[in-house]
């Protein structure tokens, strides 16, 4: 009988002791919660490629290592500024998100976005290690909108077998262009390819010392002499049979011409690099730095990480912005995926240097608010005039005055 | 049959004692419709009266921007990527208009003439029904997908056209502008001639067999048979379905929005009203001018209906 009370006396004791611990152990954890107070912030993103999820939540999760008071939840929108809008017109954006530079304008006017200077200021974040016409390109009536994420300007890529086969060496200027397709055409071997598109054409106009719109995006200055000889000459190079449109060559862009060896010489940009190794990896091509006429001149296509003027968390978004556009988190972003920094300071993935030079010579792929359209009229207005329904002159002066007109609005 | 009668003897008497019955039907009916009438002005009429309201200011991305007036509707009237005069290919208003002229007969041809085949008394009807209507149960978007490989410069056509005509033949038809609307004809008439066939099926066998027996009697041929009796009859066809072709048609979008991929090109040849409308919305962030070019396209299309319903007339006939 005693045996078995002292049993039970120590049981009870043993149930209280557990008890406390458990209780103590519960009231540990939630003090400890207490004092994290973890912020959760939405982060939206487009991603093109499994590649570029993967990388985007590598990128995400090393960020959530160091810091363990911002969760942060990604949201992949597609498509992209369809998605978006719907969110803005809600009035329940994304905290942080992807903004293109071609519709950054158009945001940052409709007040979408919220500036970052003051942020920048207060945290004494420095931007000078950015390419500085990167960083412009998110920047609207003197204020700062967010940081690029990564950048690719065009460069040329050439099939370096097929150049050998017509014993032609690399061109570097359009005069060099001209002959080379003349003797790639001569010894059987694919054509140039080049696409009619402004986001093509346009860097051909730079290097001949022409434009769009002036510096300060104010007034356009499509039809000039510059331009139409630009356009000229390129129009020319396919109307004469060294150069074919990816329509005409059966392809929906001339990457895949590349990799189909359909063309022997294109003007892409960085994205070509992982499109070449993961799909036609037995091509023998390489990028050489982008073709030039009177002077160097190039086109960058670049992204910011954004912040919501609606947002509610804007000091944790700014948190995540600042590791994103870093040295830390855009190393680990552009190793894994294999774009290029935008940051001077940091590396850029192995073989990918050719495109980095052409950096002083890059405009960014924009114009001003309410573009898109102006857009798709030249790229109609060229395409009449390569196919010969009216005159570059005539292309160029309806360009000029779509332009003007959105200019106006 | 006595039960029956007396049960409703007693419920007509209870519905006489209660109050009218004709009330208590009315209220039993419109409670029915209420639901479904509830999601018509909540997702039909009220999106067409804010749209109205909306084309009278400058709208953005989150909301007015302010009162214009009429300053939508003026600048529309003067858009040359909207509508030019004299009419010319390249224009939203006149591409759309263009393809509508073409692609409307070409519909109604086609699915009558199918609906004649599949009507007539031969072996395996019911298989032909099915295979003429299977285009129409495809959806428009991976059908133009699958085209776009098709009547690409080295797709499949082209090798056809190559071994016919014995020479290579690289057409890029969705890359030139004087074949991308055309082609895209081609590719319509042809996924709803399935549905068309359908509608001229049913009105081919509402025709009574009499008159027919009556012409069989009178040894008229097939051909007079068909132009005297046959079309005349399907009236109330034709026009169902030169209704929903022509509305079908002004709304064009899918197929050029994936041909151009969105742009409405090359050189503004898949430019359609609606794609137009669209471009302006989601590419340039003009909702009030959007709203706008989607009133102006509601009154051509209601204009439309309502003409073509005078030039039909009421769409009933007395055999």
């Amino acid at each position: 009988m005693r045996g078995i009370r002292v049993s039970f006396v120590s049981v009870l004791v043993l149930v209280v002791l557990v008890a406390g611990i458990a209780a103590g152990a519960t009231s540990a954890r939630s003090g400890q919660a207490r004092a994290q107070k973890a912020t959760t912030i939405t982060f939206a993103h487009w991603s093109s490629s499994p590649v570029e999820l993967a990388s985007i939540r590598a990128t995400l999760a090393a960020f959530d290592r160091s810091h363990p008071s911002i969760n942060v939840k990604e949201i992949n929108i597609d498509p992209y500024p369809e998605g978006m809008l719907a969110r803005f017109a809600a009035r329940k954006p994304p905290d942080i998100f992807y903004v293109d530079s071609s519709v950054f304008p158009d945001w940052a006017s409709q007040g979408v976005l919220q500036p970052i200077d003051s942020y920048v200021t207060a945290q004494h974040v420095s931007t000078k290690r950015f390419y500085k016409s990167m960083l412009n390109a998110f920047k609207y009536k003197g204020k700062l909108y967010g940081l690029p994420k990564d950048w690719s300007p065009l460069a040329m890529q050439v099939n370096t077998s097929m150049l050998a086969k017509a014993n032609v060496s690399t061109p570097t200027t359009w005069a060099q262009l001209q002959s080379a397709g003349t003797a790639l055409k001569a010894a059987g071997q694919p054509p140039i390819c080049l696409s009619i598109d402004l986001a093509r054409i346009l860097a051909f106009m730079y290097q001949n010392g022409g434009g769009f719109l002036n510096a300060t995006r104010t007034q356009a200055i499509v039809n000039s002499p510059a331009n139409q000889t630009a356009v000229s000459t390129y129009i020319n190079w396919l109307k004469s049979g060294i150069a074919q449109t990816p329509a005409q060559l059966g392809v929906g862009w001339c990457g895949e011409a590349l990799g189909k060896e359909k063309a022997s010489i294109i003007f892409e940009g960085n994205w070509v690099t992982s499109f070449m190794s993961e799909t036609y990896p037995k091509v023998t091509w390489k990028a050489v730095p982008m073709i030039q006429n009177k002077s160097r001149g190039n086109l960058g296509f670049t992204v910011s990480y954004s912040i919501a003027k609606d947002s509610k968390h804007k000091q944790a978004a700014f948190t995540l912005l600042k590791y994103l556009g870093g040295t830390t988190g855009m190393r680990i972003w552009t190793q894994a995926v294999g774009y290029l920094p935008s940051r001077s300071d940091i590396k850029p993935p192995s073989g990918r240097s050719v495109y980095l030079k052409e950096a002083p010579a890059t405009h960014p792929w924009q114009f001003a608010p309410g573009f898109s359209k102006v857009i798709d009229t030249a790229n109609s207005e060229l395409q009449s005039a390569y196919e010969g329904k009216e005159s570059v002159q005539q292309a160029l002066s309806n360009i000029q005055t779509a332009a003007a007109a959105a200019l106006k609005h | 049959m006595a039960v029956a009668a007396e049960t409703r003897r007693i419920r007509t008497r209870r519905f006489q004692t209660t109050g009218s019955a004709k009330l208590r039907e009315a209220l039993v009916g419109y409670s029915f419709v209420s639901l479904p009438l509830l999601f018509f002005f909540l997702f039909f009429l009220f999106p067409i009266g804010y749209a109205f309201y909306i084309s009278f200011y400058d709208w953005g991305i989150i909301g007015k921007l302010g009162y214009v007036g009429t300053a939508n509707y003026r600048e529309l009237w003067h858009d040359k990527l909207f509508w030019t005069w004299p009419p010319a290919r390249g224009s939203a208003m006149w591409n759309t208009l263009y393809y509508t002229v073409i692609v409307v007969p070409a519909q109604m041809a086609l699915g009558l003439s199918l609906a004649l085949a599949v009507n007539a008394r031969i072996r395996g009807k019911t298989f032909f029904r099915a295979a003429y209507y299977f285009p129409s149960l495809t959806s428009s978007a991976a059908i133009t997908a699958i085209a776009i490989y098709i009547l690409n410069a080295d797709g499949l056509l082209n090798a056809g056209l190559s071994a016919v005509q014995g020479h290579p033949v690289h057409t890029a038809w969705f890359g030139q502008s004087n074949t991308a609307l055309e082609s895209i004809m081609g590719l319509n008439v042809w996924t709803t001639s399935g549905t068309i066939m359908l509608f001229y099926l049913a009105t081919l066998q509402s025709i009574p067999t009499d008159v027919y027996e009556a012409a069989a009697i009178d040894g008229t041929s097939r051909w007079r048979i068909f132009w005297k009796i046959t079309f005349p009859l399907l009236k109330p066809g034709h026009f169902f379905v030169a209704v929903l072709s022509i509305i079908g048609c002004l709304k064009l979008f899918d197929q050029a929005y994936i041909v151009s991929s969105g742009k409405g090109g090359p050189a503004y040849s898949t430019e359609t009203a609606v794609l137009y409308l669209y471009q302006t919305a989601i590419g340039d962030y003009r909702w009030g001018y959007a709203a706008t070019i989607g009133i102006v396209l509601f009154a051509i299309i209601f204009a439309i209906t309502l003409i073509q319903r005078l030039i039909f007339g009421k769409a009933e006939i007395g055999y």
